[in-house]
């Protein structure tokens, strides 16, 4: 158990930067997520953290001790590999053996015939023996104790490396997209399962997926990397709703977010399929945003509903109509494709409705739909946030957020300079 | 015509051009038999007669050519000289040549250059590396001796040789012996004829296991060293005994088979630098059957020594089977 600290970590490969002086602070117990499309850097950034890669420059911290020298096997850690990196000539109860026989026992003592004459032994091997079984329990292994890797399922396998992980009480555990190689169903059953570990272990788990339902569901706090940097930091629910960056938007949440081009017209005035939404941009004054200037406006899937006479919001919407091009049913909820004829470009944009809501629609059905303008999600040309609705005004801003504790890094860095 | 197929699933299923099937196997199985069963069939009947090649006469002589391999003290000779031969080169030519791939395979460049280099020997003839090796050993105008001789006149390395710094007799020690009454012959000494025609072989053998071992040293997955390391393998001896070497079981196997087959197999050497001799000191197999069949034209007795010969190679593949099927293979 133990808080990790990463300063300014830099990785190069060759000329291309894979990660771009990244910081970032995992509290003790906590489970954060790096989330992140492919190549992106989080394998990487993991593999730092457990000391298989050498950062180019930068600092990792475990325990507030430096560990940039030290080997991974110093570093008292426990990983789990995406291939799950199993011992195949060992069976099960030895694969899970491995790293208590490699921390407990001396050289002399792993040797074959020899161990059997060294004093100790024998008080170690029932020593392994207990914990093994013991994790064997909790992961429902007990009866695989003797097989071989070769002859397991990829659940069991993964099983098995999550039990060679926990078998000891290391200082963190690093998850390296350990569901990717399971089928749907497995995968769902895995995260929980891998969540309630968590709340039994209490210790500090760092996960990295590609999966961004896997990052929701399991974590305390979702990291957002894009392109060797954190974009975005926080809980599952600010992330969700707050995007600060219009790529954190579009990656996180599914069905994708749906994104409108619009235009600023004045500090509170902008314009989208030739309407005009009377919005006060609140970050746009610390931005620099001209008039004219082309904006992107995201608005999720299940915040448009549907307008008929019957629905009556007080609050300002914006309605629109258009053709309903698919309908994907999927039970309990349906997902509409619509597409919208605006000024002789057509775009198609999907919504989320209830089953209750979806009754009596059909393709190719001419439809109003709507959306509050306090949903919105608005965001200038390069991608950054600069409105956020009234109602998470109010809250912390994770954008503003961010660019403070950047500062405050900053500070510490420049008085520890001076203090040198 | 239609046969009855039992299938696997111990069901009979009619096959009605079955037939044919036969009639398409028919030429690839008779030309097997011609080529690969009958030869090894006539080496089994020649081993029971006494026939010479050309002669009329042909006599069973019955189990009498094997009575005298193991009688006889020439073929006991023979049967120490090979197994000797193939415990020597075994052994060294794989540990050297696992050596020299984990050496090579931890290089981050230049690894092409050693792997030429190395190979340099499995790919020249054995042959003319022979005659180089026979000129290298010769008694009087060879290097090795004439370097061993030079050494004989630097005080301190005759010392640091002989043991005498230690306080010991140097006319006791191998090297004072070799300075006052001259260094062995090499291959004309039966006490050293064996181990230097086995040197030979091992400088010849190990690059090519080398090379099998590194083909099996990069398949090894990369994933498997970092959860080594993980698990708190300290040090690349700890992951060379988790990872690498059970890793490398399948690989070890093969080429312990394959190098005590060749070893089995050495003639050339044999035939050019000592012909067998001194007093059949290294009268291998290979070279018996040589020189009884071809030289000697018995017929008889050199079929005997062959079919010996497969019986034991036969026995090394069925047990290397045996072994790769049930210990390093891990699926």
């Amino acid at each position: 158990m133990a808080h990790l600290k990463l300063e300014k970590i830099h990785k190069n490969f060759g000329d291309t930067q894979i990660i771009k002086a990244l910081n970032l602070s995992i509290n003790d117990g906590e489970f954060l997520t790096l989330v992140g499309p492919s190549g992106c850097g989080k394998s990487t950034l993991l593999r730092i953290i457990a000391g298989l890669e050498q950062q180019s420059s930068g600092h990792v911290f475990i325990a507030d001790i430096s560990v940039d020298t030290q080997k991974p096997s110093k570093r008292d850690l426990a990983m789990v590999f995406q291939s799950y990196a199993l011992y195949p000539h060992l069976s099960v109860f030895d694969n899970i053996a491995v790293p208590l026989r490699m921390r407990l026992l001396n050289f002399w003592q792993r040797l074959p015939i020899i161990r059997k004459c060294i004093y100790g032994t024998r008080q170690q091997d029932k020593n392994i023996y207990n914990q093994v079984t013991e994790v064997a329990e909790t992961l429902g292994l007990t009866a695989l104790l003797d097989r071989k890797p070769g002859k397991l399922s990829g659940g069991q396998r993964q099983r098995v490396a999550v039990g060679r992980a926990i078998v000891r009480q290391p200082q963190a555990f690093l998850f390296d997209e350990p569901l990717s190689n399971l089928d749907a169903k497995l995968r769902v059953h895995m995260r929980a399962e891998i969540t309630r570990l968590h709340q039994q272990l209490k210790t500090t788990f760092i996960y990295v997926t590609h999966d961004q339902a896997e990052a929701m569901t399991m974590s305390d706090r979702i990291a957002v990397m894009m392109e060797g940097e954190i974009v975005q930091i926080g809980t599952p629910a600010e992330v969700y709703r707050n995007p600060c960056d219009i790529r954190v938007a579009q990656f996180i949440g599914s069905p994708e977010i749906n994104i409108l081009g619009g235009q600023i017209l004045d500090t509170d005035l902008i314009s989208l399929w030739d309407q005009l939404i009377d919005i006060s941009l609140a970050c746009a004054k610390t931005n620099t945003q001209s008039k004219d200037s082309d904006i992107s406006i995201g608005v999720r899937p299940e915040n448009i509903f549907l307008v008929s006479s019957s629905t009556n919001h007080s609050k300002p919407k914006i309605t629109i109509q258009g053709k309903i091009t698919l309908i994907e049913n999927l039970g309990a909820e349906v997902f509409a494709y619509i597409s919208i004829n605006e000024k002789g470009c057509s775009k198609e944009i999907m919504i989320r409705l209830s089953h209750e809501a979806a009754i009596g629609i059909h393709a190719n059905q001419l439809i109003d739909i709507g959306f509050l303008i306090e949903s919105l999600l608005i965001f200038d040309a390069v991608g950054k946030r600069i409105y956020s609705s009234p109602s998470n005004r109010n809250k912390k801003q994770p954008c503003t957020n961010h660019k403070v504790s950047r500062r405050a890094d900053m500070i510490d860095v420049l008085s520890s300079q001076i203090s040198v | 015509m239609s046969y009855r197929v039992r299938s696997v699933f111990k069901q009979t299923v009619d096959y009605p051009h079955q037939g044919a099937a036969v009639f398409m196997v028919f030429p690839a199985i008779t030309l097997m038999i011609i080529i690969l069963l009958i030869p090894v069939l006539v080496a089994l009947v020649f081993s029971f007669s006494s026939y010479s090649l050309g002669s009329n006469h042909f006599e069973w002589v019955g189990l009498d050519n094997y009575q005298r391999l193991f009688s006889r003290s020439n073929y006991q000779k023979m049967f120490s000289a090979t197994f000797t031969y193939v415990a020597i080169v075994v052994p060294f030519s794989v540990v050297l040549g696992l050596g020299a791939a984990l050496l090579i395979h931890s290089l981050r460049f230049a690894q092409d250059f050693y792997k030429t280099i190395y190979f340099l020997p499995v790919m020249a003839s054995l042959l003319a590396m022979a005659i180089v090796w026979e000129f290298t050993l010769h008694p009087t105008i060879g290097l090795i001796n004439d370097t061993l001789a030079s050494g004989c006149d630097i005080s301190w390395l005759y010392h640091l040789l002989t043991g005498s710094w230690y306080g010991v007799d140097p006319t006791n020690s191998w090297y004072g012996n070799g300075c006052m009454r001259g260094f062995p012959l090499w291959l004309g000494n039966k006490n050293y004829a064996l181990w230097t025609v086995a040197f030979i072989s091992i400088w010849q053998a190990f690059g090519f296991n080398m090379v099998l071992y590194l083909a099996g040293l990069s398949s090894i997955s990369r994933d498997l060293y970092n959860a080594a390391d993980m698990d708190g393998a300290l040090s690349s001896w700890s992951s060379f005994w988790l990872v690498t070497w059970p890793m490398l079981g399948p690989t070890t196997v093969f080429v312990v088979t394959i190098t005590m087959i060749r070893s089995f197999q050495v003639f050339d050497t044999i035939e050019v630098l000592t012909k067998g001799g001194p007093v059949k000191s290294t009268y291998v197999m290979m070279y018996a059957i040589y020189e009884k069949a071809i030289q000697q034209n018995l017929v008889g007795m050199g079929s005997a020594i062959t079919i010996l010969f497969l019986a034991f190679v036969m026995v090394l593949t069925i047990v290397q089977r045996w072994l790769v099927e049930r210990k390093v293979h891990y699926s």
